[in-house]
């Protein structure tokens, strides 16, 4: 108790308190603008935040992590052009209450009251949730630990959205990438071609910047080329929500953050997801559901409540099994590992206060997020207009000087404008950037406990088997993995059987 | 996209050789555990059977009729040719020119690129956001940023 006592009062220096805010208003900013997702936004200051001290850095992050799931909803609602796929069902009803009922500073304030629930609730089931789930997983040894990071490599094909086989090539691609460099069991040199710079490995920050900013801004480039940029124009009316809303919303934010906590703690989903499910349920439960796609607040609240519940689930599995669910949380691990901070179960035994850091940060980054989203909606909402001529050489100078500030290292640098350049055709090419860095980041933990389990079991594979918890993982992975293959079928026979079940409904009346 | 899935097979192919072929050397075996050469093999192994597996879904799958995922004569893509050429330059202007004189050269380059035409603009972007990143970076978090050569 007296470790929390001690991070919370720490958190609330002023110090840190300003970089929670700033990481907000950088993932607002970042999430408010089209085109500029919440997986470039970290990854450009990621190597920022390292440059801060203490908790300062980790703090940021969350700010960020928040920050940019609410600021996709604020050109959702506004100009029916969602900042983040996260805030795609947000349009739904957003946009409608602004152009048919004209009071888009309603829309926006349920929208930031909806956020700062789901937010607030995800950041209770994590400090409820994790410490139970981290007790279990300290049992772990090393087949287990070899089974999670298979586990978490096996979302590939969820995270894979236009190719699977691409998705699962891309894994291996970074699976390749991290054997680059010194065998840590044996301390021989793998791919290195006597270079100084690759003994260390492939920094995997660089690559991070190169596949997630860097090409992504250079598509954008080219996708928005010759595209008018729609304007935000009018003035704001009151952004506070009115009691009325308040009681026609708070069941739906319940539910909505129940379903987004729940949704987040599962690797391979995300704020996306959550959101339309989030929405479908509200639709599901109200008592008027022909109004929906009009302009209710309910329609508004569910996905928003959902998407920024997602950032508490998604620390469930990242901060007790080390498992990234998503590319944000993937992000978020780099940025605590480069920090010194490995999560994981023993985080929860040695490193405590890092803990309730990251658990009492989020608090506090969504309680920054609802300030700052009542006190500068009308602000954000301008910052849509900032010309992408501006906005573009901006990104890229924040890529180059982000690396080099990682460590002082111009191939660093190199590295990552080869990476910007390769991603930019991996993405043409329907490939999906997630599943590398999920193995870049995962190959070493899969690598190194492969191999310390056949040393315990004397080289015999079985080893993997005969652990309860690996089987288990092992089985929950190659059905993650096959899943997708099969889903097509599955919902094919379903879809006949419930034909069948009506058909023989009605030939019995 | 069919050309295309057919040299990502081929090039992953390739990639699957070349790891077999460096890791041939590698001790098969280190304290009764596989050698350093056995994962990378593995890794090989797994890219090989997915591009087997994508070249032969290539082949039997009908192609979707629809745009080509890469015009190559489109002036999206020609502005993003001038962007590669221009960041490589950045990039190689940092390691000799440093930040500050390869910022002010490289954002109007960019912006210009995007179709700014505004000289005031130019200007104004090059030096203003030259020096806000300056300001946060080297001033504010004490990061330190490339410097020219003659500093």
């Amino acid at each position: 108790m007296s470790t929390f006592a001690d991070v919370f009062f720490n958190i609330m220096q002023p110090y840190h308190l300003m970089c929670v805010a700033g990481g907000v208003l950088i993932g607002i900013l970042v999430g408010v603008m089209p085109g500029l997702s919440s997986v470039m936004g970290m990854s450009v200051t990621l190597p920022l935040t390292l440059s801060l001290d203490g908790y300062g850095g980790i703090l940021m992050m969350l700010g960020i992590f928040c920050g940019a799931i609410y600021g996709g909803s604020i050109t959702a609602i506004l100009i029916n052009t969602p900042g983040t796929a996260n805030s795609a069902a947000t349009c739904l009803d957003g946009h409608p209450m602004v152009t048919k009922l004209k009071q888009p500073g309603r829309a926006l304030g349920i929208s930031t009251t909806a956020s700062l629930c789901g937010g607030i609730f995800s950041a209770f089931v994590l400090l409820w949730t994790a410490p139970l789930l981290a007790k279990v997983a300290l049992k772990f040894s090393a087949p287990e630990y070899f089974a999670l990071g298979v586990f978490g490599l096996s979302i590939v094909t969820s995270v894979s959205s236009k190719s699977i086989w691409k998705g699962i090539l891309g894994a291996f691609l970074g699976l390749f990438l991290s054997t680059i460099g010194m065998d840590t069991i044996n301390g021989s040199y793998r791919f290195t071609f006597d270079r100084i710079y690759l003994t260390g490995g492939i920094n995997f920050v660089p690559v991070l910047i190169g596949l997630f900013a860097l090409s992504q801004g250079l598509i954008s480039v080219e996708e928005q080329f010759g595209k008018a940029k729609e304007k935000v124009k009018g003035k704001l009316e009151r952004v506070l929500p009115t009691k009325a809303d308040l009681k026609a919303i708070w069941a739906t934010i319940l539910r909505s953050s129940i379903l987004g906590s729940v949704i987040g703690a599962i690797p391979g989903t995300g704020g996306d997801i959550a959101s339309w499910i989030g929405y479908n349920e509200a639709k599901r439960w109200s008592k008027h559901p022909e109004k929906f796609g009009e302009g209710v607040p309910e329609g508004i609240a569910a996905p928003e409540a959902a998407n920024n519940a997602v950032c508490g689930g998604a620390l469930i599995p990242l901060l007790t099994l080390g498992i990234p669910g998503d590319a944000c949380t993937a992000i978020m691990l780099g940025a605590l590992m480069v920090q010194g901070i490995v999560p994981g179960p023993l985080l929860f035994v040695e490193q405590t206060d890092k803990v309730y850091t990251i658990i009492i940060g989020l608090f506090v980054a969504n309680i920054a997020m609802g300030i700052l989203g009542y006190l500068g909606i009308r602000v954000f909402s301008k910052i849509v207009n900032v010309p992408n001529k501006l906005m573009v050489p901006i990104i890229f100078v924040f890529c180059f000087v982000g690396t080099y500030a990682l460590n002082n290292n111009i191939y660093d640098v190199f590295l990552m404008i080869i990476a910007g350049f390769i991603g930019f055709f991996l993405l043409k090419l329907d490939f999906s950037i997630p599943p590398i860095i999920l193995g870049m980041i995962l190959g070493k933990t899969i690598e190194n406990n492969f191999r310390r389990s056949l040393v315990i079991s004397n080289g015999n594979p079985l080893i993997f088997f005969q652990h309860p918890i690996s089987l288990a993982l092992l089985i929950i992975a190659f059905a993650a993995v096959f899943y997708p293959f099969f889903q097509p079928a599955i919902k094919r026979k379903l879809a006949a059987a419930r034909r069948k079940k009506e058909e023989d409904k009605e030939g019995s009346l | 996209m069919k050309k295309y899935n057919i040299g990502i097979s081929v090039l992953m192919c390739i990639l699957a050789g070349g790891i077999f072929y460096f890791t041939k050397d590698f001790p098969k075996y280190y304290a009764g555990a596989p050698g350093s050469g056995f994962w990378p093999r593995v890794i090989a192994a797994g890219i090989l059977i997915v591009s087997v597996v994508l070249l032969a879904e290539t082949f039997i799958k009908k192609e979707e009729r629809g745009e080509p995922p890469i015009i190559y004569t489109s002036q999206g893509i020609k502005r993003v040719y001038i962007l590669f050429g221009l960041i490589l330059l950045f990039g190689i202007g940092l390691q000799y020119l440093g930040l500050v004189i390869s910022a002010v050269l490289f954002i109007p380059a960019v912006m210009f690129t995007l179709g700014e035409r505004r000289v005031i603009w130019l200007v104004a972007g090059g030096i203003g956001v030259t020096a806000a990143i300056y300001v946060i970076f080297a001033v504010g978090l004490n990061v330190v940023l490339p410097k020219a050569f003659f500093m």
